[in-house]
């Protein structure tokens, strides 16, 4: 039924017109994101419950078997534990390193915009491009920071081809590259917090210190949850970096870079088994889902002045 | 209005194309059959491919065939999310490696006996061939086969003091010649390789299937079911001294100049094992380089020679059928005639899959395919259910070695356990 802006029936207020009108607008996104959102995360549910050869149209209904072979799975918990690393190295860094330049950022009068535009282009870059230019960089012969590191008498590094050393350096890519996004959600931050704050602080004498601990970190706090909770999503979700730079694109050298849904990508797109990797993806979804909420509940906190 | 115009014309041809893939009768004289190919990109291929179809489609004017083609990265996972689509290809140019996982998916259907007699095909194709014929049905045939040879610089050798009309033939001569052919600078760095060494090129096939046999390793148990690499002592000595080329020797490095093909290709290593499809790509990048192709070097000398054949090859989809299957049928049975392969041939350095070529003085002389095709007459080919995880189990047992220091028994007997998973899950319930 499409609404009309003249009444038919009497019945119907101006009111009812309106909310008519809300309703048809926003029905539109609704379906769309239950389409393209919900439905397919109900029905990856369903697949994890069944043993499917993506090529196949039959998938036997198999119980939890899918989630007793995660369980026994040793490259799923090497997976898992590579995650929480890039989570625990990329979140704290990449959130005290976007605050600080944040920070300097907000001090600065002449160019502002030049700095914020620099730091952000990196976040709007092709990250399959960054990452090559990164693992070029990196590249144990010939590469621009072993070659820094010979020239400084320093013996040549494995980097990429190092498992001790190469989920540090695609780590720090990504940290390199979500900065930008972060700088500008907190300067946008700082933004909101009231000057008088300021104000009245330095006139009791506060000092640098004591202002950014008692004042800028509790008014920033509903936007350092806001940053860390994308953040921690981010990097739960790590892929695309890891396929680019890590040694034949499998999160090598022996799986020490490889993440969660790298493993779900191989074993539904190589290994063909989309029930196990809908298992896993489940799992991966309650992780996200459990992190998420212990970082709002946890993190937020009602501050009074 | 421009859009919805345009929107309608597309809503229209998807209309057709859905109403003539739906049709299974068989069509007037004027009516044109379409069926859609797919294989990964590979600049050669493409290339050969295309000539092909315009020849296919002069001689068969009420056929015409869609070429599809998606980058080897992502080519798995487009085919295998058009199929749920319900859109994709009739014949489809897979790795051998991939079958299994493809026939047990019930995605492809045997080849037509009408047009592919298994007795024929048997007589006609290289034994290699073998592969594609599970549960005594044929279910694909390749236009070619490659084999793996070694690939000399011969520059290299002239200024290393060696005879570049004499590469290495034995394993001890294939150490020797690297040494004298590797280049350091004072601090270590190398600058020039002498062999190319790379687990994750050809090097884990070269390792698997050919050190490892030649070594007298059988790989699988007779009934075809076990992975029996280190069933020797001898398994860990092989696996020892490929990976002591770059541990103890220190002739090459994983990960020089990006990769194995590209360090030769770029003048930078003297001595790689590459497949015969590496001669496209070398005519095309390294015009001026000079090189030469021998076959592979045996354990010590007077040992026969072995190497490791494997191919890609075309199947025929469940999509396909009625007169769809007919023209897919016929366009296989084209694309793998004798014209065809002569072609395909001459424009990817791919050797031809029927026994005839083999036997062709101009081939297995001349200065370059020669290695490739004279390896022909000996080659193997090992049944793999799921080549990713076999090729990963043989790249992490040398990078164990390499960058944990790792022993070669316990290196190994984890690879093995490791690959034995494939042949579980594919063997489950039979």
């Amino acid at each position: 039924m499409k609404p009309e802006l003249k009444p038919r029936h009497k019945g119907l207020t101006l009111r009812q017109q309106n909310n008519l009108w809300a309703y048809a607008f926003i029905a539109v996104p609704v379906i769309y994101f239950f389409l393209v959102r919900v439905w397919p995360t109900l029905s990856s549910f369903n697949v994890s419950l069944r043993s499917w050869n993506i090529v196949s149209t039959n998938r036997p209904f198999v119980g939890l078997d899918n989630y007793k072979q995660m369980y026994a799975d040793p490259i799923f918990r090497k997976a898992l534990y590579n995650t929480l690393r890039y989570v625990l190295i990329g979140v704290p860094a990449q959130m005290v390193i976007a605050l600080g330049i944040a920070l300097l950022i907000q001090r600065v009068v002449k160019f502002a915009g030049v700095f914020r535009t620099a730091y952000f282009i990196p976040f709007i870059t092709s990250a399959v491009a960054v990452s090559w230019v990164w693992r070029f960089m990196f590249m144990r012969h010939s590469g621009l920071i072993n070659g820094i590191l010979l020239k400084l008498g320093f013996p040549q590094q494995g980097f990429l081809n190092d498992p001790q050393q190469a989920l540090w350096v695609i780590a720090a890519s990504i940290i390199w590259q979500g900065l930008g996004f972060q700088i500008v959600i907190f300067l946008a931050g700082l933004l909101t917090i009231p000057q008088m704050y300021y104000e009245a602080a330095q006139i009791d004498g506060a000092s640098e210190w004591q202002i950014f601990k008692n004042i800028t970190i509790p008014l920033l706090n509903p936007t350092i949850v806001f940053s860390s909770v994308l953040a921690t999503i981010r990097f739960l979700q790590t892929f695309t970096q890891i396929v680019n730079m890590s040694s034949q694109g499998r999160g090598g050298p022996l799986n020490s870079t490889l993440s969660v849904v790298l493993h779900i990508y191989q074993t539904a797109f190589e290994r063909f088994n989309m029930g196990y990797a809908s298992a896993m993806t489940v799992v991966l979804f309650l992780i996200i889902m459990a992190i998420t909420i212990f970082q709002l509940k946890v993190l937020t906190k009602k501050f009074e002045y | 209005m421009k859009r919805i115009v345009s929107l309608l014309l597309v809503l229209g041809l998807m209309a057709g194309l859905l109403v003539m893939s739906g049709c299974t009768a068989k069509p007037k004289e004027t009516e044109k059959i379409t069926i859609e190919y797919w294989q990964y990109t590979f600049d050669t291929k493409v290339v050969a491919i295309d000539k092909l179809i315009a020849q296919f489609e002069a001689a068969n004017p009420n056929i015409k065939v869609v070429h599809n083609t998606y980058p080897y990265d992502n080519f798995q996972q487009k085919l295998t999310a058009s199929i749920p689509a319900g859109v994709g290809p009739d014949v489809v140019t897979l790795f051998y490696g991939w079958l299994p996982k493809y026939i047990t998916g019930d995605y492809l259907q045997p080849l037509p006996e009408k047009y592919f007699p298994l007795n024929t095909v048997k007589a006609e194709f290289s034994d290699v061939v073998k592969a594609s014929i599970v549960d005594d049905k044929l279910w694909s045939l390749p236009t070619t086969v490659r084999t793996l040879a070694l690939l000399w610089n011969k520059d290299h050798f002239t200024a290393a003091g060696l005879d570049p009309e004499k590469p290495p033939t034995t394993w001890a001569e294939l150490v020797e010649m690297s040494k004298q052919l590797t280049k350091r600078e004072a601090n270590g760095q190398l600058t020039q390789a002498g062999f190319a060494y790379n687990t994750a090129g050809q090097g884990h096939n070269w390792l698997r299937e050919v050190l490892l046999p030649q070594a007298g390793v059988q790989l699988l148990s007779n009934d075809g079911r076990t992975v029996t690499w280190n069933s020797t002592p001898a398994a860990y000595d092989a696996l020892q001294w490929f990976v002591d080329l770059a541990k103890k020797e220190k002739v090459g490095e994983i990960g020089f100049f990006d990769n194995d093909s590209n360090a030769f290709i770029n003048g930078k290593a003297s001595i790689t094992v590459d497949g015969s499809f590496r001669l496209g790509t070398l005519r095309k990048n390294a015009p001026d380089l000079k090189f030469g192709v021998a076959e592979l070097p045996v354990k010590e000398a007077g040992d026969d020679k072995l190497t490791f054949a494997s191919y890609w090859t075309h199947a025929i989809t469940k999509s396909a059928s009625g007169a769809k299957l007919e023209a897919a049928a016929k366009f296989l049975q084209f694309i793998t005639s004798e014209a065809s392969m002569e072609l395909y041939m001459k424009e990817t350095g791919e050797l031809a899959a029927r026994k005839s070529f083999a036997a062709r003085k101009d081939l297995s002389e001349d200065p370059k395919l020669g290695g490739f095709v004279r390896g022909l007459a000996y080659a193997e080919t090992t049944f793999m259910p799921d080549e990713s995880i076999i090729r990963t189990a043989m790249i992490d047992a040398v990078d164990r070695m390499l960058l944990q220091g790792a022993s070669a028994k316990d290196s190994l007997d984890q690879a093995a356990k490791d690959a034995q998973a494939a042949y579980d899950e594919f063997y489950k319930g039979k």
